[in-house]
């Protein structure tokens, strides 16, 4: 964890030589979909990072970071295993799942005036998923742990952004984001509503 | 432009095919309901089941569980129902004990996982008694309804078509043999003159001095399954013949305990 966001600083920092420098921070809500919305609930977080600013372009580049932690939907799942067509129930517990992402990514403006702005961009979101959950049958419980998997994925978002004074806007944006994890291997995805405190220095 | 555009098309694909959360995660897996367990008459149980809903995902497998814990699995006793008949399906479960409890449980899976109905249990399982219409002696035959004989040994054994095949031996009377087409449960079987009688049938035939034949078709035997799990079979009125051109004689009779 300690050198995700050490990473996360390196690379805004970078980013921020370039460009007009805005920091955000999102009040995140992350809805899971799919199946992963099938296991989780929705969860709330915070998203921290960097934005280029709109004043001097249409197009601003992004990185931002976020830990979101999940709690199940079911205290136990009802499982199933099969062999040679003989069905048997089993149960999996979830102990802890969480994910880190980290999105890089870039906005373009469609509506760039003063104070309003209306954008849609996409981000690369590449992170990190702690998953512990126990499975339990008749003949045995099992225990599997699955710490710092690989996450990739890709991410679109539409979004507006008002600025309040010079060095202030709030903004919100939704974004959808689509993204595999290696272990075990999963095809994740998920919607983001997020507010945003846009500060400018 | 373009850039816009591109940026907007790009932004918009990734909100397609989002595939919402269900409110409820019970909605997720099937919906299934026990809806009977009935005795039948030969002491088996009709289980019937009912598929309320697929839930999230295509069925995959369903069927009866049962057992005499008072929370059945679906790996305890599994039965599985290859087909839904509308959306209810159903099954026949033999060779139950009278003096056990058995608890019966629906299921049904998919791939989110699997449900169970409720429970449905049933006590002292048992056939009904098949009552003959006439009252003879234990353990005693006739072959003309007067002159009773006492069968006094039993031998079985179970011949090459599969049949258990009793014989029973009297001092100075018939030698009965008797030929099931099937296991003998609580119920009505019928006399049959094949060699290999086939379900719910019997050949009953009989050796007397010079007489060596078997009883006609259609008499009835009533056969009970006693606490002891022997089988009492009674025959009031079996028709057989001296000769094939003879008329029916008076009528065979016995009443005897085949051992299981």
């Amino acid at each position: 964890l300690k050198k995700t966001i050490l990473l996360l600083v390196i690379i805004v920092n970078s980013f921020s030589i370039l460009s007009q420098n805005e920091y955000f921070l999102n009040v995140v809500h992350f809805r899971p979909t799919g199946e992963l919305g099938f296991v989780m609930e929705p969860t709330n977080s915070l998203e921290l990072g960097w934005q280029g600013s709109f004043s001097e372009s249409d197009m601003r580049a992004r990185v931002s970071g976020t830990y979101l932690f999940f709690k199940p939907r079911m205290s136990e799942f009802p499982t199933v295993t099969t062999n040679f067509n003989f069905v048997m129930q089993s149960s999996q517990r979830f102990n802890h799942y969480s994910q880190i992402h980290l999105n890089f990514g870039f906005d373009y403006a469609l509506i760039n005036t003063e104070k309003f702005t209306c954008f849609g961009g996409f981000d690369i979101i590449a992170g990190c998923q702690f998953l512990d959950f126990d499975y339990t049958s008749d003949f045995s419980t099992s225990s599997e742990k699955s710490y710092g998997a690989l996450l990739v994925g890709l991410g679109g978002r539409v979004g507006s952004e008002y600025a309040l004074s010079d060095s202030f806007a709030l903004g919100l944006n939704v974004m959808r984001r689509y993204y595999l994890v290696t272990d075990p291997l999963a095809f994740l995805n998920g919607n983001q509503y997020n507010l945003s405190l846009i500060f400018t220095l | 432009m373009k850039k816009s555009i591109l940026f907007l098309l790009i932004s918009s694909f990734s909100f397609v095919s989002c595939k919402k959360a269900l409110k409820n995660v019970d909605d997720y897996f099937v919906k299934v309901e026990t809806v009977d367990a009935i005795v039948q008459s030969d002491g088996s149980v009709l289980l019937k089941g009912k598929i309320i809903s697929q839930g999230a995902a295509k069925l995959e497998y369903l069927g009866f569980c049962f057992s005499s814990d008072s929370n059945p699995k679906i790996q305890d006793n599994q039965i599985q129902i290859n087909q839904l008949s509308g959306n209810t399906f159903e099954t026949v479960v033999k060779g139950l004990s009278y003096d056990s409890v058995y608890y019966f449980r629906a299921w049904a899976t998919n791939r989110y996982g699997y449900s169970l109905g409720k429970t449905i249990y049933l006590d002292s399982i048992q056939a009904t008694p098949a009552v003959a219409p006439c009252s003879i002696d234990l353990n005693k035959v006739t072959i003309d309804g007067n002159q009773f004989y006492t069968f006094f040994n039993q031998t079985q054994y179970t011949n090459v078509d599969n049949n258990k095949v009793y014989t029973l031996s009297t001092y100075d009377g018939p030698t009965v043999t008797f030929t099931c087409g099937s296991p003998l449960t609580t119920g009505i079987f019928q006399t049959t003159t094949y060699t290999n009688p086939g379900p719910g049938f019997m050949k009953i035939s009989f050796i007397f001095q010079t007489i060596n034949t078997s009883l006609l078709d259609g008499s009835e035997i009533y056969v009970n399954i006693n606490a002891d799990g022997n089988y009492s079979v009674e025959v009031c009125d079996g028709k057989w013949k001296f000769t094939t051109s003879s008329n029916f004689t008076n009528p065979f009779k016995t009443h005897v305990i085949l051992n299981k």
